[in-house]
């Protein structure tokens, strides 16, 4: 059963209700009245198979307006984690993108089990290539542009990695594209299944790209570490990469982990490994084209 | 790279540390001999440069909680 499969009303109804759902190694229960943000959701992940209500869950997910005055005037919505609050309301027509970071903010503060990476991930010939994401990366653009070329979407935001195994585990979700990466995608691709504006939210205006069909229908597939490529978007460069160091990388992943410091040594050997694994590089780009081609080369 | 398990905290050391901390691992050493060690590994005299390389180096890994005085 997909939201696809069901229709519209139906899978409005089955929101309403209580919806689970798979990313990944996690089991999410949404629930929520809004039909304007189970529209967006059913848009952006047509296919996604819905699971049997029954079972552990990890996360317990609402998107409900509040009570009072604020349902009618300026309208809002809260996004309730396991009954809590976490954040203060957004503006209802936010809704769809207050479940999305709702449900990183679920996933950064609780999912320890896991070494997690705030980076990019995408996976080719079984191999992942790990972008982590320093301010002004353009991660979320270049991760959306490998993706519809072909690469497997692992996750925009969380490199998941297992350290019992050393394998990355996917997490295949919506691209939230900003500003001006919206049209950049839009012209990358004008076939791209993007969903609605959200102007003037708290990280600007965001559209969400969907998933590809193919990593939603993989999500089960971990993968190997292959590369590690420090990404740094600079208006009018060329393309050029350079070798990165084991320990400047190992540095510059751990400083930019969300839970390395709580995990100690369990992230520190976990890490090691991973970057033991990997080939590292920094890039430096301004052109999509010239970039996606480069990393093509690059898997062989 | 060294985790330390004591602090928890991860250190990205140069290789003249790590020859230290190996050193100090099995033996506890006075500054001078230490730096004497490390100049016959390092192939180098052991002058007053060096000594007081030594101890500045030995200043930080005590700060960092890596190495112990002993009084």
């Amino acid at each position: 059963m997909t939201p696809d499969s069901l229709g519209e009303e139906g899978f409005l109804r089955q929101v309403r209700s209580g919806l689970t759902i798979r990313f990944g190694p996690f089991r999410i229960c949404l629930r929520s009245p809004l039909l304007e943000a189970a529209r967006v959701f059913r848009r952006l992940y047509p296919d996604i198979k819905l699971e049997k209500d029954e079972g552990i869950r990890d996360f317990h997910v609402e998107v409900f307006p509040p009570s009072g005055v604020r349902r009618w005037w300026r309208p809002q919505v809260e996004f309730r984690l396991d009954g809590e609050k976490p954040f203060e309301p957004f503006p209802r027509d936010h809704a769809f993108p207050l479940f999305e970071w709702g449900l990183n903010y679920a996933i950064a503060t609780r999912a320890h089990n896991y070494c997690l990476l705030h980076s990019a991930v995408l996976e080719k010939n079984g191999r992942c290539l790990i972008l982590p994401a320093l301010p002004g990366s353009g991660k979320s653009t270049l991760c959306a542009a490998l993706m519809l070329r072909g690469w497997r979407l692992f996750s925009d935001e969380f490199g998941i990695l297992q350290p019992e195994t050393g394998r990355m585990l996917p997490m295949p979700r919506a691209i939230p594209l900003k500003n001006r990466s919206i049209e950049v995608i839009r012209r990358f691709e004008p076939g791209a299944l993007l969903g609605p504006l959200f102007p003037k939210t708290r990280k600007g205006d965001v559209a969400h790209l969907a998933p590809s069909r193919s990593s939603l229908e993989r999500q089960g597939e971990e993968g190997k570490a292959g590369w590690i490529v420090f990404p740094r978007f600079v208006p009018g460069s060329s393309t050029l990469v350079s070798s990165v160091s084991g320990s400047e990388a190992f540095v510059r992943l751990s400083n930019n982990s969300f839970n390395y410091h709580l995990l100690g040594e369990i992230a520190f050997r976990a890490l090691t490994d991973l970057v033991r694994e990997s080939e590292c590089h920094a890039l430096r780009y301004s052109d999509l084209d010239e970039a996606v081609a480069m990393f093509d080369r690059m898997v062989g | 790279m060294l985790y330390h398990r004591g602090t928890g905290e991860t250190h990205l050391l140069d290789a003249l540390t790590v020859e230290i901390l190996d050193i100090l691992r099995s033996n506890t050493l006075s500054t001078p001999t230490l730096a004497e060690e490390l100049a016959r590994r390092c192939q180098r005299s052991a002058d007053a440069e060096w000594q007081a390389r030594i101890g500045t180096t030995l200043e930080r890994l005590e700060f960092l909680s890596l190495v112990e005085r002993q009084r």
